[in-house]
């Protein structure tokens, strides 16, 4: 099978996402990964509506869908739960937004890591409060249209550097990975599997709606936002250093990853080229050459 | 609906209160919400398109890559007779157009098709469906008179061949040399084929426009394609014994005549002149080329140019022969430089003299038989399209056969190809390969015979270079549209003959990215 992966389906047809909806593939492919014996914890995202109202569900696998703040808090008493039952092979993930991430459940998760609390938390990162009706978030970047940055957001504010915050809580694994890169995808959700301790992470998935991309280029934009350094995929190896884990064979510029979207449709060449050097700045600091 | 997956639950216990979902969200139809449907449609590849007997490339490579030769070659001979011959001596049209060229490396077709051809010398054509009442002349047996040969034989009819020479095969035995086309492979592969059919041949019948009248009385109908069989001689060269044309120095030398003379000077840039200087140079020869434009625009074939200066043949590009004086048994050129003016090509002030044995000419061929083609009587190959390819000749006697087909079988719709629909590859996720080296024989051991040049692929060799193939156009079942399906609405069918996948529209959403992402461009959306 290609890549190697699983033909057994843990996503369900009929689910709620939204046609090419980066989130549900990535789900589709994170549970293929980590197999059947995973508890999933979900805070209120676009999940909570993609996985089905009540009585539906969209996985085979146990979910638990949580108050918006206390994933990482309702992920810490599951795994412990499971200790307690004598589950030592079930894998806990929590699948949180942006918004439940970097926002609302940032508390949660800064605890559980803290504690080294042994479960994986994916942020799938669609960079808006995209359910709701795309509202900006923390993880929103400069110049972007939402709802409630009609302008594009202000350049004051940059997107929240969430690797470095968690990786200042000492994580037993962290990574990026975007599932328009399945070998690095998948390669990363198996050492994640593997890790013991806090795990992190951050997915980059696109949102048609709220990107303003047609449905069917989804997956040509998170890779143009990595061939362009906006989103580079990197990990924490064994030394301890973040590496980047794909290099690009040619590098693109930021502009053409921004254009590729509506939602930077109104940045002026000053907005891109402060964007590329934001880009080039954080792409330095973690990964010098 | 279905209840999944009880037992991965957490008992409820005390969670009596809690709501639990247990049913699939699957029975929600979200097939409803979309505005376009994958359609899978199999397209033409760029490289069939290109072929002019339009090789079913795509198909014949997925087959080799199963492993099924036989197969491959089955589907090779459908639209080429002579795959060994070809393999070898056309200049690769598909090649130029291969999609792969984008990402690494072309896919080496030719020597695929060389392989499969060299593995099918012995296995015989399958036999024709039906045997039909109808018989049918073919005059000259050039690679368009034997194509034609085969489509009409395919199709039941009985054909005779009438040919001038003693044996069979036109300028593939007579022009092309031995280095590129082995007698031998010439011999089987047109054996083969001549057997399989229980086609007749009439070798030494120099047919006049008389006899070719007479045949379509006692035929269904004529094919003729007795090539262009001429050289042009240009009046300032005439009346000489030492200037001799390319192409008859050419038939002497595959004949084992050999001329006298050390220093030969052949005038042209095709490749008769080519073949003529490579070929002397291998009989210990001293030659060189002159020729009126730049190297560069040599219209012989790029590998045949290619050749020509690794065995260390000068040529004298911008040159033009002006005089020529009989001297002491040798002949005296005068040789300018070539200018460009209005009135084309004329001879500068600059100029030098030099002695050769032999002066060779190589300026272009021209019709020795004039045949208007009517109702019975067909036309094709170098005749009727002037100085042409192998398979371009080829090509055109397929169209003469199908044409015959449809005048005695009015009622019978003819067999139409696919559309040429150029298949939209995505190579995102096609992994990068090594590119495949192509060997060449020893330069020492190639200019002291007649060895092939061009040693060609092994079984291991010829397996990976069809594995390079993307199949562009036909599913393969490859899987990407699978693995990259949001809504897990694809399904594989790697075991099914031919192997596909089906769409589950009901729950679809018309995202697209299955049609983004296939390498093949088979799916494509369509407006609901
Ligand atoms: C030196 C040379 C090298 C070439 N190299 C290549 C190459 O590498 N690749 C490539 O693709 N093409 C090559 N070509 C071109 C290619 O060979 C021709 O385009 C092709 O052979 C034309 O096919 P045909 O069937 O029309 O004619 P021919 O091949 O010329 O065959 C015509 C046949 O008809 C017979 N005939 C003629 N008159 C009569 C008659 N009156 N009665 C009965 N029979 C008759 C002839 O004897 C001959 O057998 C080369 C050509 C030359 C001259
Ligand atoms: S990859 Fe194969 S099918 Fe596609 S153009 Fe090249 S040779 Fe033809
Ligand atoms: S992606 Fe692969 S399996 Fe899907 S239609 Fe294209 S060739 Fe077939």
């Amino acid at each position: 099978m290609l890549w190697n992966v699983t033909t057994v389906e843990y996503l369900n047809s009929g689910h709620l996402g939204c046609p090419g909806c980066g989130a549900s593939l990535s789900m589709r492919h994170a549970l293929k990964a980590l197999g059947e014996k995973t508890v999933v914890v979900i805070p209120a995202c676009c999940w909570s509506i993609i996985a089905g109202p009540f009585p539906t569900t969209a996985l085979s696998v146990p979910l638990l869908h949580v108050p918006f703040a206390t994933a990482a808090a309702c992920a810490s008493g599951v795994r412990r739960a499971l200790i307690t039952k004598g589950h030592q092979d079930v894998q806990v993930m929590v699948w949180a937004g942006d918004g439940g991430t970097f926002d609302i459940g940032f508390q949660a998760l800064s605890g559980a890591a803290d504690r080294n609390e042994d479960f994986i938390y994916v942020c799938y990162d669609n960079e808006a409060y995209m359910n709701t009706g795309v509202q900006q978030s923390s993880a929103t970047p400069c110049g972007a249209w939402t709802t409630t940055t009609p302008g594009g957001k202000d350049f004051a504010y940059q997107k929240k550097d969430l690797i470095g915050i968690v990786l200042g809580h000492h994580p037993a694994y962290i990574a990026t990975a975007t599932v328009s890169f399945p070998e690095d995808f998948y390669l990363k959700f198996e050492k994640a599997r593997k890790a013991h301790g806090f795990t992190f992470l951050h997915l980059l998935a696109a949102c048609p709606p709220g990107w303003k991309i047609d449905s069917q280029d989804s997956l040509k934009v998170t890779r143009l936002a990595v061939d362009s350094g906006v989103f580079p995929l990197i990990e924490l190896n064994e030394s301890g250093e973040l590496q980047q884990t794909y290099r690009p064979d040619s590098p693109i510029p930021v502009k053409t990853y921004l254009q590729s979207q509506k939602r930077f449709k109104d940045l002026s060449d000053e907005d891109i080229e402060l964007i590329q050097a934001q880009a080039e700045e954080k792409n330095k600091k973690y990964l010098p050459a | 609906m279905e209840i999944i997956n009880q037992d991965s639950l957490v008992a409820p216990g005390d969670l009596n209160e809690a709501p639990i979902s247990m049913t699939t969200t699957e029975g929600n139809l979200t097939g409803s919400w979309k505005f376009f449907s994958p359609c899978l449609q199999e397209k033409v590849s760029p490289c069939r398109t290109a072929c002019p007997i339009q090789n079913n490339i795509a198909e014949y490579m997925y087959f080799l890559n199963q492993g099924e030769k036989d197969r491959a070659l089955e589907i090779l001979r459908e639209s080429n007779p002579l795959p060994a011959i070809t393999g070898r001596v056309c200049p690769r049209f598909c090649q130029q157009e291969c999609n792969r060229l984008q990402l690494d490396q072309g896919v080496l077709i030719g020597s695929v098709e060389r392989f499969l051809g060299d593995y099918g010398l012995k296995i015989p054509y399958p036999a024709p469906e039906k045997k039909r009442s109808e018989r049918v002349a073919v005059v000259g047996s050039g690679p368009a008179g034997l194509a034609a040969a085969y489509f009409l034989a395919r199709a039941g009819i009985q054909v005779t061949v009438y040919e001038k020479e003693a044996e069979p095969g036109g300028l593939l035995r007579w022009g092309i040399p031995e280095y590129r086309l082995p007698k031998d492979v010439l011999r089987q592969e047109l054996d083969n084929l001549i057997n399989s059919f229980n086609i007749g041949l009439e070798c030494r019948q120099d047919m006049t426009s008389e006899k070719i009248e007479a045949l379509s009385s006692d035929y269904q109908a004529v094919f003729c394609a007795p090539g262009l069989g001429a050289s042009i001689l240009p009046r300032e060269f005439a009346g000489y014994d030492r200037v001799r044309q390319g192409l008859d120095l050419l038939y002497d030398l595959q004949q084992g005549r050999i001329p006298e003379g050390r220093r030969f000077a052949v005038i042209g840039g095709g490749n008769v002149a080519v073949d003529a200087a490579r070929s002397l140079l291998r009989y210990g020869k001293e030659v060189e080329i002159i020729y009126r434009r730049t190297y560069a625009e040599m219209p012989a074939y790029p590998d045949e140019k290619r050749h020509l200066s690794e065995e260390g043949i000068p040529v004298q590009e911008q040159s033009l022969v002006t005089d020529i004086t009989p001297h002491k048994g040798a002949l005296r050129l005068s040789v300018s430089q070539a200018v460009k003016s209005e009135q084309g090509i004329v001879p500068g002030p600059v100029g030098s003299e030099q002695e050769v044995d032999v002066l060779v000419l190589a300026v272009g061929q021209t019709e020795h038989l004039r045949i208007e083609p009517k109702e019975r009587l067909f036309v094709g190959g170098d005749l009727q399209l002037g100085a042409s390819s192998v398979v371009e000749a080829m090509a055109t006697g397929r169209q003469g056969a199908t044409a015959i087909l449809q005048q005695l079988d009015p009622e019978q719709e003819a067999p139409e190809l696919p559309a040429p629909e150029p298949a939209a590859v995505n190579l995102t996720y096609v992994p990068r390969k090594k590119p495949l080296l192509l060997r060449e024989t020893a330069l020492e051991e190639r200019v002291s015979g007649f060895v092939e040049t061009d040693p060609g692929f092994s079984e291991d060799e010829a397996q990976l270079a069809a594995a390079r193939c993307l199949s562009c156009g036909k599913c393969t079942a490859c899987g990407l549209c699978w693995f990259f399906c949001p809504d897990v609405s694809i399904a594989l069918e790697t075991e099914a003959d031919p192997p596909g996948v089906t769409i589950d529209s009901e729950h679809c959403k018309g995202c697209g990215l299955c049609a983004f992402v296939c390498p093949r461009g088979v799916i494509r959306m369509e407006e609901d």
